[in-house]
């Protein structure tokens, strides 16, 4: 573990260690020993895959002072309080979703069927969340559907994609630009920024996807509307 | 106020949304927030206050209620009704009134305050606009009316502030200060030594630079990480990407640089046509040049809001 000054308002607490679900429960750990702690001499902390940085202000927080505190916090081994939500989320793995599930599928030499059953046989988990509002990074993929993103990205991805790009697979929440490889779609939002907690992932939660047909993608979806119109 | 022409990329901007960074939302805020700050002191607003940013072509609005306007930023061509007005002052406006912000010469952003700022409802917190997220409440659109509370001025604004403080953004040739980045060891060239011009494929999300390649020492993987407005980025084709306020807040490309805080606003006001030098600088040196800029604004708002004391 080192702890660095990387920007007059930024601390990098960076983990030489392999990508893994231990790192992850590592990280959040030390994040909530942190936010528990200083609370009120910093703005917020993001985390990646294996680093966390703590923002704070210079002209209110003396930066040296904080990186100081951080050097001699002690960090506790196990989360006490660590339960994480799991998640169990329909896909549409049928044409018209699934754009580039037959680059998948050709790329591995299996066929489609194979892709989504690999897809929805594992338990994934998000290590965070970024890119955009409430796309979650998830860890967990069969290396046997592993596949580079694009070259060239898409200039638009529609929203509720999804997508694998290397060995991590995650949902487009909002439509973007995007350079992941399309295997299906969710009609399920990931947003609602009326919402306390606006994403429907947390970092260290668990996902499941399961397969839908095209028509049971717009039953939810008919649900999801009058829901939100009521 | 009534938006009758919503300009080229019209935003409202608080000073940013905070606390979401780790839920995939970026912090938004304004470009440039010195200007920013400094039109809300100019109306007697606190600095976290709702304006108007504009970025080259400016909006026409029609006032609903009498209040106190101001503009900084890039010098942009504005008329109140017929009558060309001048930037870096206090304005009053009465109900009925048209403004029209055509086009900056200089510059890429401007900002219009209002006395008591745009109540404009807050999402997360903030009131900055959205980027990404389907909202009605989130775009500014023709027709729509933006909320502010009626202020009637009694007595007359004698007093400006320097135009001069704005000359940040008039030159063509700009050198913008960096910290080394956290993967500045894996590049085989440097920022520095050349000249980099902005690309027309920029927005308040990032700024692409382009000038002579940067490659890596070895190919080599990074996994996701924290970034925030100013990390300069490269990507595989070697052509760096700034990181800017609507910026996502994790990235996977290697980091050469990040621009020191106070240079962060020269930067956002550079556009196609301005020459970038790069010029690396140590953190402590960052940490010094923040406190000046930090301290000079805090003397500009004491003497703006004694001023406002007056009346």
């Amino acid at each position: 573990m080192s702890i660095r000054l990387i920007a007059e308002n930024a601390i990098m607490i960076h983990f030489n260690e392999e990508i893994s679900v231990a790192l992850l429960e590592k990280i959040l750990i030390v994040k909530k020993v942190i936010e528990k702690n200083l609370q009120s001499s910093i703005t917020e902390i993001v985390i990646g895959y294996n680093s966390l940085v703590i923002y704070f202000d210079p002209i209110t927080t003396h930066p040296y002072n904080l990186l100081e505190k951080l050097k001699k916090m002690r960090y506790p081994d196990e989360l006490l309080l660590f339960s994480p939500s799991t998640h169990h989320i329909p896909v549409c793995y049928e044409e018209s979703f699934n754009k580039d599930l037959s680059f998948v599928a050709t790329y591995h030499n299996i066929t489609m069927e194979e892709v989504v059953h690999l897809h929805t046989s594992n338990q994934y988990t998000v290590h965070f969340l970024g890119f955009s509002p409430g796309f979650p990074f998830l860890g967990g993929i069969d290396d046997r559907i592993a596949t580079p993103r694009k070259e060239i990205p898409d200039i638009s991805v529609p929203e509720g994609s999804v997508g694998i790009a290397g060995s991590q697979t995650g949902i487009y929440p909002s439509m973007s630009p995007g350079g992941w490889q399309i295997i299906g779609r969710t009609p399920i939002p990931l947003v609602n920024v009326d919402e306390e907690k606006p994403t429907l992932f947390q970092p260290g939660d668990n996902v499941h996807f399961y397969p839908i047909t095209s028509k049971e993608f717009e039953d939810i979806r008919k649900r999801l509307i009058t829901y939100e119109d009521n | 106020m009534k938006i009758i022409e919503k300009g080229l990329a019209t935003t409202i901007q608080d000073l940013g949304r905070f606390s979401y960074r780790s839920l995939g939302f970026p912090t938004s805020g304004p470009m440039d927030s010195f200007a920013m700050k400094i039109a809300n002191f100019l109306v007697g607003n606190h600095e976290n206050a709702a304006v108007l940013e504009m970025c080259q072509i400016g909006v026409t609005v029609e006032f609903l209620h009498d209040t106190v306007i101001a503009c900084t930023g890039a010098p942009m061509d504005i008329y109140l009704n017929k009558q060309k007005i001048e930037l870096y002052r206090p304005i009053q406006v009465k109900k009925g009134d048209s403004l029209r912000c055509l086009s900056c010469k200089t510059g890429m952003y401007t900002y219009l305050a209002c006395k008591y700022g745009i109540a404009y409802p807050t999402i997360l917190k903030s009131r900055s606009s959205l980027p990404r997220i389907k909202d009605v409440r989130n775009t500014i659109t023709e027709n729509c009316e933006l909320p502010i509370q009626a202020y009637t001025h009694k007595g007359m604004f004698n007093w400006k502030i320097d135009k001069k403080l704005f000359d940040y953004m008039k030159s063509k040739y700009i050198t913008i200060r960096y910290i080394e980045g956290i993967q500045s060891d894996w590049f085989a060239s440097s920022l520095e030594n050349h000249t980099w011009k902005i690309t027309s494929q920029s927005n308040r999300m990032g700024y692409r630079l382009n000038g002579p390649p940067i490659r890596l020492k070895n190919e080599k993987q990074l996994f996701s990480e924290p970034v925030q407005f100013g990390a300069i980025q490269v990507p595989p084709n070697g052509q760096p990407i700034v990181i800017m306020a609507d910026g996502q807040p994790t990235g996977g490309y290697p980091k050469i640089g990040q621009v020191i805080q106070a240079d962060l606003a020269k930067l956002a006001q550079a556009t196609i046509f301005t020459s970038i030098t790069f010029q690396k600088v140590s953190i402590e040196y960052a940490l010094e040049t923040w406190k000046h800029t930090h301290h000079d604004l805090l003397q500009l708002k004491y003497v703006l809001l004694e001023k406002w004391r007056e009346f």
